[in-house]
């Protein structure tokens, strides 16, 4: 069975419906790439395989498992991570500190009230090891505030990875990200998919094509194309759906 | 139960509703446009019942006093607004709490300053002090009727305005996005100080009718101001219409329940129960009310943001 | 975190106080000292949602009250055993704080202000209409019966000052530790706190609890030092007073609600005897604060030596 099933989903807000019966099969080990126009309902997406929105209709089922119902923190548990479109760390804490709780999070219990977690040298040699992965180590002790814009998409990257997923769902990490970085970027999740399966929302197309060994295409909450990138590119369906500025980037 | 008793009690509560709804609509639109709490908006309440008690005494004539403390009252407001609450409308909620708490202490001592501990006597206008029959066989005190005819005419007069008027439409587009409503150049700082002195005039009003039946002393902005929260909270932030129906819901329940709480009890249980328990239920009833609409809309009945 | 050094010497002049004041005849100092040890302790706990959780709780003067209440109409049923009175009064604020905690936690902002309150104000009306146990006039609180000691206004300064203590370390442990940072995570940033793993909701409606009856504990003291349970206790003035307290010693500071309770009962004292408008006074001050020390006095002095 597929590591991440989506059958029928549907999130309604109001009169508009931003996911409509959407159906999306994850295959375990490859990087599995979301694309489609603007308000096509990605994030919402996101939003509902994470559990931070209840659907309206329709069920998920992760890693043979249906967790429609299930708590967010309940699938971070099972191995569900995500990434923010929008970058959302813990501006006044550190690099270290960030990941921190992150690995927390996944080391034991947190309701421990009595020993100070500062002398916790698991959780700090763990965060110190992701920060390495992400070519932070230097600026482990500066707050989250002073990093670049590049610095603080890498970090939102790590938080996600510090909880050891499965599933690693990223929310558009190129999202305004210069020429260099974007290529930095490119070159981390490459990497991170060696060993990880990733559901990549993004729409820098060029990192797509690169990265992915498939290829959704959602429009109007609906997957109406999905497959390898060669024939992504060949269907006339999505080339339809992107008619305009980003159909010329496929 | 005979059926006068009941429109009495029904006339009471609308006219207890009509003035939470003054309260309430200044509360609303600063809380709603500027994110703003403002627990001091109780304390201009008291000011304007003390405005017109005094005023009352100078002049000699209700409405003119009246007149003349809605004024007074909605200069206070504008310079409160100008000296302090502009200050911290940028300020998290709790800076915005504390602030106006203090404000609080200080509007009412400074009160009993000038006007002693002593409740104020302000007494309807002569004229309108007995009762009229309003049906046959039916009597209702004519101030309270006078209250009714005000209230509906302030509010009606205030919708029109919030509804049709460039400065209403401003308001309306700053309550449901501040950002959007300043890029479109609305004065924001001049609309904001105005704001302030339509709610602390309204505040005004209310104190001045409420006064002769209620009664003209210090802390008497605190138990109203809570009150008018409840209102707002339930109606939606941000929302006439909401603060509206949510000043009738909460003066009807909080009337009826008062005068026939305790009568139903005394049907049900032993007369030391239901007189124990009667006022107690009596008195958390909007509290309940407002438990409930938030349990199932945490956004109030009206939401204005979107 | 004041120095170890600076602390127990504080602790030392605190305990060597009451044989000092009785002999110099200022005991009504040793009193005024019970009576800010308290609201020490209630601040500190409020500051622990309010500072620490971001929980911006306005109605945390019903546990205060509750517990006063509770140790009143307990010894007016005749209970005299203070091993019963303190556990039902603390289980009773805790299982409040709760319910409570668990409704009030569903929303956010605003609402979550204003439904706490709504609470507080049910809670203060139900009291209040019990015509037995004194309605708006209070109920006489007997001091209980602790077995090993007699309660006095001595020993109840030593009881008073081992619970703040006792409570203030448990606070501090608490804090630094892996639920105290969560609880702190959550404040600066809910939404990726959850996306972490974290049950947000679990970990605020706990530290609610705690802080509730925490409390609670205060508001059982008070009645030991008055010997009375007063309706003022659970007013909403008194949710605003331990804001206040709070808010001047350093929201989310260790020592602001210590501070702040110092502070605004010296104050509030000094203000008392020199004129009876003494809150307009009370009210200068703490608008002053907010405006032009938006973090307390803690702030400040964090301020000044450039932290």
């Amino acid at each position: 069975m597929s590591l991440l099933v989506l059958e029928g989903l549907s999130k309604q807000f109001g009169g508009l419906a931003a996911v409509n019966n959407c159906h999306l099969q994850v295959e375990a080990g490859q990087i599995h790439a979301l694309i489609g126009p603007n308000g096509a309902g990605k994030t919402t997406l996101i939003n509902l395989i994470s559990g931070a929105l209840p659907p309206t209709r329709g069920r998920i089922y992760f890693d043979g498992q249906e967790i429609t119902s299930l708590p967010q923190h309940r699938r971070v548990r099972l191995g569900l991570a995500r990434t923010f479109q929008i970058t959302n760390l813990y501006k006044n804490y550190t690099v270290l500190e960030n990941l921190e709780l992150a690995v927390q999070a996944r080391l034991g219990s947190s309701f421990r009230f009595w020993q100070p977690v500062s002398r916790e040298r698991g959780l700090r040699e763990e965060a110190e090891k992701v920060s390495e992965l992400l070519g932070l180590s230097a600026r482990n002790h500066t707050p989250v505030a002073q990093l670049s814009h590049g610095e603080q998409r890498q970090l939102e990257v790590g938080l996600a990875l510090a909880c050891q997923p499965k599933l690693l769902l990223l929310d558009e990490p190129m999202a305004g990200l210069g020429l260099e970085e974007s290529e930095r970027m490119v070159e981390l999740i490459a990497r991170l998919g060696q060993s990880l399966s990733i559901l990549l929302i993004e729409h820098d197309m060029n990192a797509v094509f690169r990265l992915s060994a498939r290829i959704s295409v959602l429009v109007y909450g609906q997957v109406i194309a999905s497959g390898p990138p060669e024939e992504i590119r060949a269907n006339p369906e999505v080339h339809k759906a992107y008619l305009g500025d980003e159909g010329g980037a496929l | 139960m005979p059926p006068s008793l009941f429109l009495e009690q029904m006339l009471n509560g609308l006219q207890f509703g009509l003035m939470l709804f003054l309260l309430a609509a200044g509360l609303t639109l600063v809380f709603g446009i500027m994110d703003m709490i403002n627990l001091a908006h109780g304390s201009l309440y008291m000011i304007g019942a003390y405005l017109t008690a005094t005023l009352v005494g100078l002049t000699g004539v209700f409405w003119l006093a009246v007149v003349l403390a809605v004024l007074g009252t909605a200069l206070i407001g504008m310079l409160l607004e100008v000296s302090i609450l502009r200050q911290l409308y940028r300020r998290d909620h709790l800076s915005q709490v504390l602030a106006t708490f203090a404000l609080i202490l200080i509007l009412n001592e400074g009160v009993r300053l000038i006007w002693g501990s002593q409740p104020l006597l302000l007494s309807a206008p002569e004229g309108l002090s007995g009762p009229v029959e309003i049906l046959p066989g039916l009597f209702y005190s004519a101030f309270r009727l006078t209250i009714i005819a005000v209230g509906l005419a302030v509010a009606v007069l205030l919708l029109l305005l919030v509804n049709h008027t460039r400065a209403g439409m401003w308001l309306r587009a700053g309550a449901s996005n501040r950002e959007m409503a300043q890029a479109m150049g609305v004065p924001i700082k001049p609309l904001f100080t105005l704001l302030f002195g339509v709610g602390a005039a309204l505040c005004a009003v209310a104190g001045a009718f409420l006064g002769p039946i209620l009664a003209v002393q210090v802390g008497m902005g605190e138990s109203i101001l809570i009150l008018a929260f409840v209102v707002i909270v339930i109606g939606g932030i941000g929302s006439i219409k909401g603060a509206l129906v949510g000043a009738l819901l909460v003066g009807i329940v909080d009337t009826a329940g008062r005068a026939f709480l305790p009568l139903l009890l005394g049907q049900v249980a032993s007369p030391e129960v239901a007189s124990n328990l009667g006022p107690a239920l009596a008195s958390i009833l909007i509290y309940l009310l407002m438990a409930v609409v938030l349990f199932f809309k945490p956004q109030g009945l009206f939401p204005a943001r979107t | 975190m004041l120095r170890k050094g600076w602390l127990l010497l504080l602790l030392g002049l605190l305990l060597a106080f009451p044989p000092v004041a009785s002999a110099t005849g200022l005991e009504f100092y040793m009193g005024l000292l019970t009576k800010i040890m308290i609201f020490a302790l209630a601040a500190s706990s409020l500051n622990l949602i309010l500072g620490y959780g971001g929980m911006v709780s306005f109605g945390h003067a019903a546990y205060f009250g509750v517990g006063a209440y509770t140790v009143a109409i307990l010894t007016r049923e005749g209970l005299t055993s203070a091993w019963v009175i303190w556990p039902v009064a603390l289980a009773l604020c805790a299982l409040l704080a709760f319910l409570i905690g668990a409704i009030s936690l569903r929303t956010r902002g605003v609402y979550f202000i204003m439904i706490t309150l709504a609470f507080a104000q049910m809670i203060y009306f139900v009291v209040v209409s019990f015509k037995q146990y004194g309605g708006e006039d209070g109920l006489r609180a007997r001091r209980p019966e602790f077995g090993l000691f007699e309660l006095n206004d001595t020993t109840l300064y030593y009881l008073t000052l081992g619970v703040l203590a006792a409570c203030l370390y448990g606070l501090y442990r608490l804090v630094g530790s892996r639920f105290g940072r969560v609880l702190q995570a959550i404040r600066e940033n809910e939404s990726r706190t959850a996306a972490l793993g974290y049950p947000v909701y679990y970990f605020q409606l706990l530290a609610f609890v705690l802080a509730g009856t925490l409390a609670g504990l205060a508001g059982v003291l008070m009645a030991h030092y008055t010997q009375y349970a007063s309706p003022n206790l659970l007013a909403w003035q008194q949710s605003g007073h331990l804001m206040m307290m709070v808010i001047l010693g350093g929201v989310g500071q260790f020592w602001g609600g210590v501070l702040g309770a110092v502070v605004l009962s010296l104050v509030e004292e000094v203000l008392q005897d020199l004129t009876i408008h003494w809150q307009l006074g009370v009210g200068v001050i703490l608008l002053l604060v907010v405006l032009f020390a938006p973090k307390g006095l803690a702030g400040l002095w964090r301020r000044r030596k450039g932290l």
